[in-house]
């Protein structure tokens, strides 16, 4: 079985498992309605406040949200023992990376959605003058989060005190998604600019982070 | 010429540690000499910062901190790469001795760094009135800390193995390639800065320059004698674990 | 002599105290793991 036909099969698997068991979507859902219902409660009401900080609120909400689906990455791996066969793939397990990295993709795109929705729901917050910009945002650090994400659950498989290790590794290394991705959704709704760099640093740690969890997955699943 | 020196020293340091490395038990007699030579160094650095170094106009005497906050930028960084370095010297041959060199660059690049993120609020508050200040060096420094401490926990939870070791390893690789990403996402976040622009852009006068540069190559010396020390300890632990049943 | 050359003082003392108490913590460690080897041999 080829490289590509491998990490379709794990993203179908692991989609199909979301849909189907509903748990990590689900409990990712929820989640996010609590914070931003929270938030909304004590947010400033002053509108030129709220539109300054919800860019970083958001993200806020975004990466907390994640962090709960990213723990839970190899769950059915690990539960079924099936982390063995994986290994025994005889193919580039790069691949495996990419395919479980990708229905981490998938999951986050739902959740931006509807955190999006929530942000409207509860905060007022108009996406359409940014459209594009947050759409842009939203998928760039959807990728990121998912890549560097599942690299490092995958490094927490049976460490001691994962839920307090996870966070911690995960946490500096994804501030750069955190900054580009509000600072473009800020200029978005705002209607300021964002210079080119910006896009092109950001596409470029997707690039660079999607490359390393694929290249030393092999060392991660040695075991 | 300063420049040159600090230099010449992360380049003997690094190749003497690399050497090191490979054979502690047997080469750590030469951490001597470079223990040696940091006590050399460090009070030729001091007299310089109280004697040498001209009262800056603005800052008075507080400015003199400087001499002892920016020496400590480059083992910050030293230790970093010797935890990327060893990381990939032991994904690629899967020798415990690389990682050790990891380790060792780890620990003491943190114990650096701290001391970074604990002199700049001793200068910060009453040069600028704050004890700290979210400007891009000391921002990135911050997080530079969290990587570290982050790429310790890991270790330390997941208990000597080889899987730990790796796990470490490609943690520290992803670490350093954040790095440039983190110091532009900060700088844009950032917009502004207190921080004091860096000098050497400015023109630093020579005295300052010179004492600087012997507080930067003290330092260096001093990392470097820290990490063999430290290096030794690995050697000592690790061999502590091993069985002693193979023969030789 | 400027009054804020006590906070000169704190940042070079805090330096030379973490620095010593480190390469202590590394002697002190380095001796029990020596101890211990003895005792096992």
């Amino acid at each position: 079985m080829s490289g590509p036909r491998i990490a379709a099969a794990v993203l179908q698997k692991d989609l199909r498992l979301d849909l189907r068991s509903r748990d990590r979507l689900g409990h990712m859902a929820v989640f996010a309605l609590l914070v931003v219902a929270l938030l909304s409660i004590f947010a400033p009401s002053a509108s030129a406040e709220r539109l300054a900080w919800t860019p970083a609120l958001l993200w806020v909400v975004l990466l907390f949200t994640s962090l709960l689906g990213l723990a839970r990455a190899f769950q059915s791996e690990t539960e079924e023992g099936a982390i063995a066969l994986l290994t025994q793939a005889p193919v580039d397990r790069g691949w495996i990376f990419l395919g479980k990295a990708g229905a981490t993709l998938v999951a986050l795109l739902g959740v931006e959605l509807w955190t999006a929705i929530l942000f409207t729901v509860f905060l007022d917050v108009d996406w359409t003058p940014g459209l594009a910009e947050c759409a842009g945002a939203g998928l760039l650090g959807a990728v990121g989060l998912a890549a560097v994400g599942t690299l490092l659950s995958a490094l927490s498989i049976g460490v001691r005190f994962r839920e307090f290790l996870l966070p911690v590794l995960l946490f500096p290394l994804v501030l750069p998604i955190l900054v580009f991705a509000s600072k473009i959704t800020a200029a978005g709704l705002g209607g300021g600019e964002v210079r080119s760099q910006v896009w092109v640093a950001f596409a470029l740690y997707d690039w660079v982070f999607a490359l390393i969890g694929y290249f030393v997955f092999d060392g991660v699943l040695e075991d | 010429m300063v420049v040159a020196a600090v230099m010449l020293s992360v380049g003997a340091v690094l190749a003497w540690l690399l050497w090191l490395a490979r054979d502690v038990q047997a080469r750590i007699a030469t951490a001597r000499r470079a223990g040696a030579l940091a006590l050399v160094l460090l009070p030729v650095w001091l007299a310089l910062v109280v004697f040498y170094a001209p009262i800056e106009a603005s800052q008075g005497v507080l400015q003199k901190i400087f001499y002892v906050h920016i020496p400590a930028i480059i083992p910050t960084y030293f230790g970093f790469s010797l935890a990327a370095i060893g990381g990939v010297g032991f994904l690629a041959t899967r020798d415990e001795r690389w990682d050790h060199l990891a380790l060792s660059g780890a620990e003491v690049g943190v114990v650096f760094c701290s001391l970074m993120l604990v002199v700049g609020p001793i200068w910060a508050k009453p040069a600028w009135g704050h004890w700290w200040v979210w400007d891009l060096r000391l921002t990135t420094t911050l997080m530079l800390w969290f990587i570290y401490v982050a790429y310790l926990f890991l270790r330390s939870f997941a208990f000597g193995s080889d899987t730990a070791r790796t796990f470490a390893a490609i943690y520290g690789i992803a670490g350093i390639a954040a790095i440039p990403f983190v110091y532009f996402a900060v700088d844009l976040a950032q917009g502004s800065t207190m921080h004091p622009s860096n000098p050497s852009r400015e023109g630093l006068p020579t005295e300052m320059g010179q004492t600087v540069g012997a507080g930067m190559v003290a330092f260096i010396w001093v990392f470097g004698w820290l990490v063999a020390r430290r290096l030794e300890l690995a050697a000592l632990q690790a061999r502590a674990l091993t069985p002693r049943v193979e023969g030789v | 002599m400027d009054d804020r050359i006590g906070w000169v003082l704190a940042a070079y003392a805090v330096t030379a105290l973490v620095l010593v108490g480190y390469a202590l913590q590394l002697r002190l460690a380095r001796h029990a793991s020596l101890r211990d080897e003895r005792r096992r041999s």
